[in-house]
């Protein structure tokens, strides 16, 4: 049974080439090729197919508002930003709306398959080139203590500071201090760099990342 | 240059001329008094030097005939020719005769100072005699003349008289004018002058006053707020009227209003220029903006579906020779870094993790410039901030500029920046570099802009724009800081 793919492209060169690349796969079926935000959301909704294809920057509504809407809805479709951007920040708010993995229209061809058996399995993609970027720097980073582990998890799941010190009972100095810490063992500057690379190293899963996001029920 | 004040100015301007006036009646009347007294007095002697001939030549009809003729109509009129008739002010009808008449009065006296004889109403001739004689009134002027006055009803009368000898050592003729004015009908007054003077300085000082009021009051008020006013932010301030504003001088007012005018003209030409600046850095921005998108949909797009087409066509064709596979391989090398070539004119043409808050933003570029310039960013942003996009992208934009600065002209390895929140309302915005520093007094907005150096003033700019401050503090040897507070 092949997997079901919908893509959502308003560049019409790089969507026909992967509709293109995605045709000729046996192990996939396009089933739906739109151009902009509301029709894309419009097709997950009606083919509910496997997995959507979401270009992040589309006219009307922005492929992460997209991936929000799938996931507020509870849709069985398990979303893979695709994009031109190469910015970390962008994949932060893609995974936060639930997209399981980020690929960049220029890899994707090559790591598509990859990413939707990955994706198709559970897990979360990160496109190579996105993920390059940080492997150049640190091989293996520093392991976390625990407290730093979890005031990262947090952090990245998009609570302030102040909400983070009042769920683990501890100071916003303290908070802080922590992610200073977790951002110099990492080599790294910002939380979403951080996120990166912890989930990169396997120090924080998707799972981790979404469940929790759910569980809170708060965005 | 000696400073003077308007006022000691216009008390000199206006009491030097009273003063020079005074001055010249005084001197005037003085010369007029002695040649009226010379004219007068020739004319007594000739008098009295004819009555003393006649008495010597002993006819007695002879003698009251000259005495007839003569009458006291004052000397006056022949300086004047008003009638002052000493008779006819005492009472005394004047005779039809007295059409022609010998002016003056004379009297024949004897040593003692008795009157033989004399004209009509002369016989105050013998005291003047006797107290010439005495020499206790009247005074003898240079060429033997007396001279003096006496009250005449309520004239005081002023004379000139001379005494001539006669044959007989016993009798002397007494000839005499008399006078009511020296200077024709209003005699000159020392009290009068005096009074005159200190009227005539009173009314200046008087005037001066309320010059003080109407004219210098308003215009050091004025001129303390054109010097203290802040040009194209505040308009003059005039205090509430005083009383003396009634009597307000219409080119103060005029001055007034002018001044008014400008300062609102400047506050015009501020908002004008203020707005034309915002103009063009929005317009700067949207352009940016603009060609970024164009080259994210246009060639980034291309380029991207070239390079899926590349990579398609070397994993579908196994047939490919491992040679042609490597020119397709180097090729999508060379379109890959064309695709990231693109990105970065995108990023540094609008910067996109500016839409994605302060923190972040700051965060992202900190690192982008620490790998771009080689040197080390320290970023403390307070995640809390919540700060608008169009402030995010001017903090940005001014972090970008001071890192270039730092680097630049500073040779600055370290960059610190910290944006916090002060007293709840003020954010607050510092960039620190450890580099050369410089005089920053040195470089005004105009100057900066004149030479071409447009990053100070336009972070300058970009500030006053959201309504904050912007102050630099540097030295030479002292590194730069820069501070924004909004
Ligand atoms: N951080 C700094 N350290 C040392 N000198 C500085 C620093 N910032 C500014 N200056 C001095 O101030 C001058 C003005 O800077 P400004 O950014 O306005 O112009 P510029 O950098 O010369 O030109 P532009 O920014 O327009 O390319 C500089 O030429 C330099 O001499
Ligand atoms: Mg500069």
């Amino acid at each position: 049974m092949p997997v079901t793919i919908v893509i959502a492209d308003d560049h019409p060169l790089t969507r026909s080439g992967l509709a293109e690349w995605i045709r000729k796969n046996e192990n996939f079926t396009l089933t739906g090729e739109v151009d902009d935000g509301s029709s894309a959301w419009d097709a997950v909704r009606e083919l509910r197919p496997d997995i959507a294809l979401l270009d992040i920057q589309m006219p009307g509504e922005s492929g992460i508002s997209v991936a929000q809407k799938i996931k507020d809805n509870g849709l069985p479709t398990r979303v893979i930003m695709l994009t031109s951007f190469n910015a970390q920040p962008y994949v932060m708010a893609s995974l936060r709306a639930g997209a399981s993995g980020f690929v960049l229209k220029t890899t994707a061809v090559r790591e598509l398959e990859v990413a939707i058996k990955q994706v198709m399995s559970g897990g979360f993609y990160l496109d190579s080139r996105v993920a390059g970027t940080l492997s150049d720097r640190q091989m293996t980073p520093e392991p976390l203590s625990s407290r730093e582990r979890e005031v990262l998890l947090v952090t990245t799941k998009g609570f302030s500071i102040k909400e983070i010190a009042s769920m683990l009972c501890i100071t916003e100095r303290t908070v802080q201090a922590h992610l200073t810490s977790v951002y110099a063992k990492f080599g790294c500057r910002g939380k979403s760099e951080a996120l990166l690379v912890a989930l990169r190293h396997g120090i924080i899963t998707i799972d981790e990342l979404l469940e929790g996001t759910s569980l809170d029920g708060d965005n | 240059m000696l400073r003077r004040k308007l006022l000691t100015v216009l008390f000199i301007i206006i009491l030097l001329p009273i003063l020079v006036v005074l001055f010249e009646s005084v001197t005037a009347f003085m010369s007029q008094k002695k040649s009226t007294t010379d004219t007068a007095g020739r004319y007594v002697q000739s008098l009295a030097d004819y009555a003393s001939d006649r008495w010597n030549d002993g006819r007695p009809a002879q003698i009251n005939t000259f005495l007839s003729l003569i009458a006291d109509y004052g000397y006056n009129m022949l300086i004047s020719g008003e009638k002052f008739h000493t008779q006819s002010a005492g009472g005394r009808k004047a005779s039809a005769r007295r059409d022609k008449f010998i002016p003056g009065m004379v009297a024949y006296v004897t040593s003692r100072g008795r009157v033989i004889s004399s004209s009509e109403n002369a016989d105050i001739l013998a005291t003047i005699f006797t107290g010439s004689m005495a020499e206790t009134s009247g005074r003898a002027a240079d060429n033997g003349n007396i001279v003096g006055s006496f009250m005449f009803g309520e004239n005081r009368v002023s004379y000139v008289a001379h005494i001539s000898t006669t044959g007989n050592r016993m009798v002397y003729a007494v000839a005499a004018v008399t006078m009511l004015s020296w200077m024709g009908r209003n005699d000159f007054n020392m009290m009068k002058l005096a009074f005159a003077g200190i009227l005539g300085t009173l009314i200046c000082l008087v005037g001066l006053f309320l010059l003080r009021g109407s004219v210098i009051k308003p215009l050091r008020a004025l001129s303390s707020q054109v010097e203290t006013i802040k040009w194209g932010t505040e308009t003059p301030k005039f205090g509430a009227d005083s009383i003396f504003d009634k009597l307000r001088v219409d080119e103060i007012s005029s001055l007034k209003k002018a001044v008014t005018d400008l300062a609102y003209r400047m506050i015009d030409k501020e908002s004008l220029e203020k707005r034309y600046l915002g103009d063009i850095i929005k317009a700067q921005e949207d352009e940016r903006g603009r060609i970024a998108q164009d080259i994210h949909d246009g060639p980034i797009q291309v380029v991207s579906a070239l390079i899926q087409r590349i990579q398609m066509l070397n994993i579908a064709s196994l047939g490919i020779p491992p040679d042609a596979s490597r020119q397709l391989a180097d090729s999508e090398d060379i379109a890959q870094n064309l695709v990231e070539d693109l990105r970065d004119i995108c990023d540094s043409l609008v910067p996109p993790w500016v839409s994605l808050g302060l923190a972040s933003c700051i965060e992202e570029a900190s690192g982008r410039f620490e790998r771009q310039h080689s040197i080390t960013v320290n970023a403390v942003v307070n995640q809390e901030l919540e700060v608008p996009r169009e402030t995010t992208l001017a903090l940005f934009r001014i972090f970008q500029e001071a890192v270039s600065n730092a680097v630049r002209h500073g040779h600055a390895d370290t960059v610190s920046v910290e944006a916090s929140l002060r007293g709840g309302r003020t954010l607050e915005f510092v960039i620190s570099d450890n580099g050369a520093g410089f005089v920053p007094e040195a470089e005004t907005p105009d100057t900066l802009v004149q030479k071409g150096q447009r990053g100070l003033a336009g972070m300058r700019r970009r500030v006053e724009l959201l309504g904050g401050e912007f102050v630099i503090k540097s030295a030479p040897g002292e590194g730069a800081e820069i501070t924004v507070r909004i």
